[in-house]
């Protein structure tokens, strides 16, 4: 059950990408999807569960908009408890790369 | 059949045992993302390949809802539907789990025979507490089986809470560890 650590690490800041994104502005999860298969390389299925589970803890809340693409747009909207998840997850990530980092270091 | 009616088709079939409108819903949000791909001037084979392995997405997304529904309503049949979903995606150590499951099964059993003699044992005294002929008389065995059936209902009741509390924090293993699972990559490998 080993994957590459690249994979483990995209699957752990996907939630904070997503929340990232919604912050910015509302989107659909077609969007959400593509725009991070092309930024960190993640399959575009993932997304969908993630969604699921954001609203089923209330971190966004969706609705539709008429589309001319065809059937109408489910747009997901970040809520207030989304917003204070996301500054969570960011000072953590923060201080997670900081540390890192400082361990790490710098290519000589 | 098209790619996209066998991965609708395929998921749909992942999803059995899923209230139905939960269902009618996944598979509207992954039609859906069909129709935009398709707009987008793609072809369904791949948009297929870049969603990854449906019955792979249905396992992840049947283990969220079983997950809820056991922190909704903690009993032992939604423990045993957390688990069942658990062994399906794999997120628990197989191994770990055939030694940790027979051990936990039989301290379960001691536990609940230690509860069941205690209180067998003290209904006993109560009953016949006179004509036993114990040593201290029947005062002291009439308040050694009071004692027995106390101890017996709060060993009962700090089991039931002990359990209750692995469950929580089972999930919550759980999620972390599906997480961090093989979801989809572009090659839809799963191991």
């Amino acid at each position: 059950m080993t994957e590459p650590i690249d994979i483990q690490l995209k699957k752990g800041v996907l939630e904070l990408c997503v929340l990232e994104l919604l912050s910015q502005e509302d989107g659909y999860a077609y969007e959400i999807a593509s725009r991070l298969a092309d930024a960190i390389g993640m399959g575009e299925g993932t997304v969908y569960p993630l969604m699921r589970r954001l609203h089923v803890e209330g971190l966004v809340e969706t609705y539709f908009v008429e589309s001319s693409a065809g059937p109408s747009r489910k747009y997901y909207r970040i809520t207030r408890s989304g917003r204070a998840e996301l500054t969570r997850e960011r000072n953590a990530w923060h201080a997670f790369t900081r540390a890192v980092n400082g361990i790490v270091g710098g290519r000589k | 059949m098209s790619a996209r009616a066998e991965f609708l088709t395929t998921l749909r079939a992942g999803l059995r045992g899923v209230p139905t409108d939960a269902i009618d819903e996944i598979v509207a949000d992954y039609s859906a993302h069909f129709a935009e791909g398709e707009a987008a001037n793609r072809n369904d084979a791949d948009i297929a390949a870049a969603l990854g392995d449906p019955l792979a997405l249905a396992d992840e997304l049947r283990m969220e809802l079983r997950i809820k529904s056991f922190e909704a309503a903690p009993s032992t049949r939604t423990a045993v539907r957390v688990l069942a979903g658990t062994l399906a995606i794999g997120a628990l150590n197989t191994v770990l789990l055939c030694i940790a499951g027979p051990l936990l099964a039989l301290l379960s059993l001691a536990v609940a025979i230690t509860i069941l003699v205690c209180a067998a044992t003290g209904v006993w005294f109560l009953y016949s507490g006179a004509s036993l002929d114990l040593p201290g008389g029947t005062g002291v065995t009439v308040l050694a089986g009071l004692g027995l059936i106390s101890a017996a209902v709060s060993l009962a009741a700090f089991f039931a809470l002990a359990a209750r509390a692995a469950g929580f924090g089972m999930a919550r293993y759980i999620r972390l560890r599906y997480r961090l699972l093989p979801r989809i990559s572009s090659s839809g490998a799963q191991t």
